[in-house]
């Protein structure tokens, strides 16, 4: 009688396995946040399970219009246009200013020092292009089968992508 | 007033689709005179897909070799070395994340949504498993299952239970199971994964909520050994029944038992079950009498159990996200505008319809009523056979470890004078 | 007596262990915890009432969807452009005229009976019953024009995509080129971030430009001389907000200016010496329900005006045309 149970175990199993596995995506999949959906609510710094979260801001540099008065770096209240932490807009400090010729600037973000909290998403998609965007860095994340700032977005803005296409930037052109 | 807004947020989405057509996004770069090159834009790999694989190969080799030394060459020390492995490779190493017990509820939420991608990974971690204990006992739960392993080596003064305390106990697990399908099935949660409480330490990184059930249940475990796996773990349910019908199993004697009572005492988990005298024979008579009661009793449980879960199933509903949405939406008709939460404001700039919300919703909460009848049936159904378990008594001779709740772990062959090829 | 005591306090223990994950999962925590990295876009955008001179006095829907660009001719008629549809009203908004176009137009402007509609990357030119009289080529296959204006048989044409002002004769031919880089002159080009970019004429029919990137309106003769400029770079009203603004100009016939800024999402009026007055509209006339996020739309699409000195704005997000008087 053991021997029939088994016998149905093991057919069960491979039955469930195989119908699952018709579905399957080649490779595997990671999470993913959508900035077109993100409304920067600063909870994919205090969300994710790791204490520095694995949501970074990328910039696009394509996109960057390298102003001066840049929208994401500075404070909106500045009276003088520099570099001083006071007036940054970052509360790490994690943008770094380079000035490259009259009146352009390039912008880089340290990703050692960005917790993700989208401060400076809001403020380049208010007043300026839009380059800064909030993306899940995967040499970080350990993609958890349930993302924990995914269950916490207002925004609903976290799925699941394909591994080898795996970053939703707007205006990026791989 | 509120849908005419919604209608105008509808009409800008369209605008917006058409917007990017027109070209208005289109960003041209500066002109720099001096020769400068715009950086790109870095995109991190995550973790080579080969490496993915090696895992289930890992998995397949600390199996055999476990079994090899449960089996064969009957040795604790061997599966306490694998255990140690085990915590290493799979726990912190690995992170402990994708592991066998937490693959159950992406099975699930694959059987119940096809649009669920699951990974060929995850169907092996459920799989391989399950095969092996099929077919030569829970020599996952001795040695391969981190969160298992942890337990298993801090379990150093344990302290047995009383039957019926365990068996009590012992039905958590099935209600711990039941949650983590319904809400897998509902595709609202990995429950199981959510709560996990040795991930905080293989990860070297907790909440506080997390930190503090991984460290009670490890100081708990001192004493009362392995209470997760014992008490709590779902994927422990599916194996104790493959278990009990496995071909080949832990035997505490190599040979044939001698009743000489020295491992009477000594697995920490209460598995060894005793052997019955033979003058504690039923009478038949009572025996059938017994199975009559059982055979009413029973079925009155699942269907009190069912229809109690029922009741329950708007408090289950709400954790699901897109319930306590259309929830809060409701509500906060009446409320002012400034106190609303970011999740209404957010899903009010989104622009999207209500009605789908609201239908979405009730969906939902259907799903969970009926799930709420079968949850609650099914413990009814678990409640009433473990009762029946204790009121029967098991005839059998020689000390046997009982084939479900056996961890193999190995501790009681050390105790067991019986040389092998004795007779 | 020991071990009892032991295995009540352990199962104490794991009970509270069940508890506490309970408790955990019907909880409705984190849902309205403050942000503390939160960038108050409200706040910022809020703009004290006494600011405002202007009042609105009316708005109107279209049949046309999609509203774009908008210009006012001495005899009061309106000029819209939609979504691949111009229409033409008279000052009681009677439909005068109302005809197709290939696409949508970016810019739309009158003069000599003839309508200037700015179609992607070139000009097309309608006569006053709705038929296309010219479509001319454009400067070069990337340019993208945002804004065109035609005074004594010239017409300028501004091209965000190669950031210059072209000057064409009433033949079509190309006059001149403002703002193309040449650093033997000193000109450095206008500075355009993003694909906002207006020009208009004056008091005296003379050619003002928005050089976006430096916050600066500059006033050009027809040789592409510059005459004069200003402009203030700053968040307050002042001043021109964000990276690249003001994204929309209208000069009223007493030679003060009219600008819209996006991102911050306010008009307002400056003087002749470019001196900031006071406030048209701001972002709470838009009826957006997107108060503190960004959009990376502007919400207004075009701004004119007419010789009473009423101003008229294309609001974009409910897609109506306000008009705004003196208050």
């Amino acid at each position: 009688m053991n021997t029939t149970l088994r016998a149905g175990v093991v057919i069960g199993l491979c039955g469930v396995g195989t119908l699952l596995a018709k579905r399957t995506l080649n490779g595997k999949t990671v999470w993913q946040l959508d900035p077109s959906k993100c409304v920067q609510c600063g909870r994919c710094a205090t969300s994710c399970v790791l204490t520095s979260s694995a949501v970074k801001c990328v910039h696009v540099y394509e996109i960057c219009g390298y102003c001066d008065l840049c929208g994401g770096y500075l404070k909106p209240e500045v009276k003088d246009l520099n570099t001083a932490a006071e007036n940054q807009l970052c509360p790490t400090s994690a943008i770094r200013r380079k000035f490259v010729e009259e009146p352009f600037f390039q912008y880089d973000i340290d990703e050692k020092l960005c917790i993700g909290c989208g401060k400076c998403v809001k403020g380049c998609g208010a007043f300026g292009n839009g380059s800064l965007q909030l993306q899940v860095r995967h040499n970080i994340c350990v993609n958890c089968n349930q993302c924990s700032i995914a269950i916490n977005c207002p925004a609903d803005a976290f799925r699941r992508v394909p591994e080898n296409n795996s970053n939703l930037l707007k205006g990026f052109t791989k | 007033m509120s849908k005419k807004l919604i209608s105008i947020f509808l009409f800008l989405l369209l605008i917006f689709s058409g917007i990017d057509s027109m070209a208005k996004q289109r960003f041209p770069k500066p002109e720099f005179e001096k020769k400068y090159t715009v950086p790109d834009t870095q995109i991190p790999a995550s973790r080579a897909l080969w490496l993915e694989y090696f895992d289930v190969f890992m998995l397949v080799i600390c199996l055999s070799v476990v079994t090899w030394f449960v089996l064969k060459k009957r040795s604790r020390l061997g599966v306490l070395s694998v255990s140690v492995f085990s915590i290493i490779y799979f726990g912190f190493y690995r992170k402990g994340c994708v592991c066998a017990v937490g693959s159950m509820q992406n099975i699930t939420l694959g059987l119940f949504n096809t649009e669920y991608h699951i990974p060929l990974t995850v169907i092996a971690f459920f799989i391989i498993p399950l095969l092996f204990t099929l077919f030569f006992g829970r020599t996952f739960c001795a040695g391969v299952c981190p969160l298992g392993a942890i337990q298993d080596i801090v379990a150093l003064r344990s302290i047995s239970l009383k039957k019926w305390v365990q068996a009590m106990l012992g039905l958590i697990p099935f209600v711990y199971l039941g949650l983590a399908i319904l809400y897998a099935a509902t595709s609202t949660d990995f429950v199981i994964c959510r709560y996990d409480p040795f991930i905080g330490i293989y990860r070297l990184n907790a909440s506080f909520l997390m930190f503090s059930i991984g460290a009670i249940l490890l100081l708990m475990g001192i004493f009362i050994a392995r209470p997760y796996c014992r008490f709590l773990c779902p994927y422990g349910v599916l194996l104790n029944w493959v278990s009990r019908i496995s071909k080949k199993h832990l035997t505490i004697t190599p040979a044939e038992c001698i009743d000489c009572r020295l491992c009477e005492d000594s697995c920490p988990f209460g598995a060894i079950q005793i052997p019955t005298p033979e003058k504690i024979r039923e009478n038949r008579f009572i025996t059938v009498k017994r199975l009559m009661f059982f055979c009413i009793v029973i079925p009155l449980l699942i269907f009190l159990g069912g229809w109690t879960g029922s009741r329950f199933y708007e408090n289950l509903s709400m954790v699901n996200l897109k319930v306590r949405l259309a929830n809060e939406l409701l509500m906060s008709k009446n409320e002012a505008n400034e106190s609303q939460s970011i999740e209404i404001t957010t899903f009010k700039s989104q622009g999207k319809p209500e009605e789908k919300l609201y239908s979405e919703a009730s969906v939902i909460v259907k799903q969970f009523y009926s799930g709420g009848w079968i949850l609650g049936g099914f413990i009814g159904l678990v409640f009433g056979l473990t009762l029946a378990q204790l009121t029967f008594v098991h005839y059998q001779k020689g000390y046997t470890p009982n084939k479900g709740t056996c961890l193999s772990c190995g501790r009681c062959m050390d105790y067991c004078p019986v040389k092998k090829g004795e007779k | 007596m020991r071990q009892k005591i032991i295995i009540a306090v352990s199962l104490l223990l794991f009970f509270l262990v069940i508890y506490l994950i309970t408790k955990d999962f019907f909880s409705n925590h984190a849902k309205n915890e403050e942000n503390p990295t939160e960038y108050n876009l409200a706040k910022l955008r809020s703009i004290d009432s006494s600011q405002f001179c202007y009042k609105e006095s009316r708005h109107f829907k279209l049949s046309m969807k999609g509203l774009n660009a908008i210009v006012i001719d001495s005899a009061y008629r309106i000029f819209i452009a939609g979504e691949n549809e111009v229409q033409v009203l008279d000052s009681s908004l009677n439909k005068l005229l109302d005809f197709t176009t290939d696409s949508t137009a970016d810019a739309i402007f009158f003069s000599n009976n003839k309508i200037y509609l700015a179609i992607q990357n070139h000009v097309e030119i309608y006569d006053m019953k709705g038929k296309r009289v010219q479509k001319r080529n454009p400067y070069l296959n990337s340019s993208f024009i945002t804004s065109l204006v035609a005074e004594n048989n010239r017409l300028y044409v501004a091209d965000a995509a190669n950031n210059v002002v072209l000057c064409y004769n009433e033949d079509g031919s190309l006059k001149s080129i403002i703002g193309k880089k040449d650093s033997l002159k000193g000109e450095q080009g206008f500075i355009i971030p993003s694909m906002y970019f207006d020009i208009a004429l004056g008091q005296y029919n003379d050619l003002w430009i928005v050089n976006p990137g430096k916050h600066l309106l500059m006033n050009y003769n027809e040789k592409g001389d510059l005459r004069t400029s200003w402009g203030l770079a700053s968040m307050q009203l002042e001043g021109f907000s964000g990276c690249c603004n003001p994204a929309q100009l209208a000069i009223l016939p007493d030679g003060s200016f009219v600008t819209y800024e996006k991102g911050m999402e306010r008009i307002k009026i400056y003087d002749q010496t470019g001196k900031y007055k006071c406030v048209v509209a701001g972002e709470s006339d838009f009826n957006s329900k997107a108060i503190n996020n960004f959009r990376l739309d502007a919400m207004v699409n075009d701004i004119a005006t007419d010789l009473n000195g009423t101003v008229y704005v294309v609001d974009a997000v409910s897609d109506v045309v306000r008009m705004y008087v003196k208050k």
